[in-house]
């Protein structure tokens, strides 16, 4: 569980931008959007911190509505530099994967191999 | 209305719909994030999220700690991490406001304690002269000293351990009672000794300045205390 949390971590910066490039959003829907997708240990309250990260360096802008339930809302939008973040995240991501499918495209196979082993020994 | 006030006041209302749990979970926080070096505004800005995330967890039933963690200080430390925090100018525009501001207060209390202004209505009632010299003792530029440095200090000390206040609450219970009396026998004594102390320094005059020039000195450091105020309205202090 921590490791896996330890590869969101690093994914996670992404997977905001990606959410965030698709439709002005709030922290709320941006959560409610990436457990939507299977990241469900992300909270609004984790993402938050990241997302005054991401203002602060100009990635995100952000500008306040009225709500209904009486705070005004904040909801975010990629700046040029974020769509240009955005961009090199997937572009990194795909070389990442394609990465990792290499070294990994003979694992599952050896990991058959040493149950069928392992079976036979039996 | 300045935008911060505007703000601040807005917040204020929105508050109150909190339920006492959650209320008193984002005055810890905010509190907290005052003793940082970030913004009133921009304080202000985070406690605006706060009250939106707290609102709407109210709304679900979801308790609070379910969005933002169960650790508040952790949480407080990760926003401090990530938002914009003071300049240096911001920084000295806020000090001077609070020397200009501290010094006004004292310098009028000393004039209403030091027993001068009964001494100008005896004078004013026997018709002779006023004297209008008055003495700048070396206790009161102590005091001025120890005061805004204490008040200071206090205010930091209140926020920076504000998450910490039942682990010291429980410390402070689980001292016998005649500890705790000792404690506050040499407090009273401590604070005894510096009211003396202060007394013996109040003996020396360090120079004498005509009374006129109190108002002016009151009036320049309550308009420099104005003025920054709006500069660090404008600047977003």
């Amino acid at each position: 569980m921590n490791e896996r949390s330890q590869l969101l971590k690093g994914t996670l910066e992404g997977c905001i931008l990606k959410v965030i490039g698709d439709t002005e959003t709030y922290g709320y829907e941006i959560s409610e959007k990436l457990k939507a997708n299977g990241i469900s240990v992300v909270s609004e309250g984790t993402i938050y911190p990241l997302l005054l990260r991401l203002e602060k360096n100009e990635i995100l802008a952000a500008v306040y509505k009225d709500s209904s339930l009486g705070p005004k809302r904040k909801y975010y939008t990629l700046t040029k530099k974020g769509k240009a973040s955005l961009h090199e995240f997937y572009l990194n991501w795909c070389e990442l994967q394609k990465f990792v499918d290499t070294l990994f495209c003979e694992y599952e196979e050896e990991q058959d191999n040493v149950k069928t082993t392992g079976s036979q020994n039996e | 209305m300045s935008k911060q006030l505007d703000l601040k006041t807005n917040n204020n209302k929105l508050d109150k719909l909190l339920n006492v749990e959650n209320r008193t979970a984002l005055m810890e926080m905010v509190v907290y994030l005052r003793a940082a070096n970030i913004s009133d505004y921009q304080v202000e800005l985070v406690r605006q999220d706060l009250l939106d995330m707290a609102l709407r967890s109210q709304s679900r039933n979801e308790p609070l700690s379910g969005v933002i963690g169960s650790s508040y200080q952790s949480f407080c430390d990760e926003i401090i991490r990530n938002v914009e925090h003071r300049a240096i100018m911001q920084n000295f525009i806020q000090w001077l406001m609070i020397l200009s501001l501290s010094f006004s207060i004292l310098v009028t209390q000393d004039v209403v304690f030091s027993g001068y202004l009964s001494r100008v209505y005896h004078s004013l009632s026997l018709h002779s002269s006023v004297d209008t010299s008055y003495p700048i003792s070396a206790g009161f530029l102590m005091n001025t000293v120890v005061i805004a440095g204490a008040s200071y200090l206090i205010v930091y000390l209140i926020g920076k351990y504000t998450f910490q206040t039942k682990t010291m609450h429980a410390i402070f219970s689980a001292i016998s009672k005649p500890k705790r009396f000792g404690f506050g026998f040499l407090a009273g004594a401590a604070l005894m000794g510096y009211f003396f102390g202060i007394a013996q320094l109040d003996k020396f005059v360090l120079f004498s300045t005509n009374i006129i020039i109190y108002p002016a000195i009151l009036l320049t450091f309550f308009v420099i205390y104005k003025i920054n105020s709006k500069i660090g309205h404008a600047h977003l202090l």
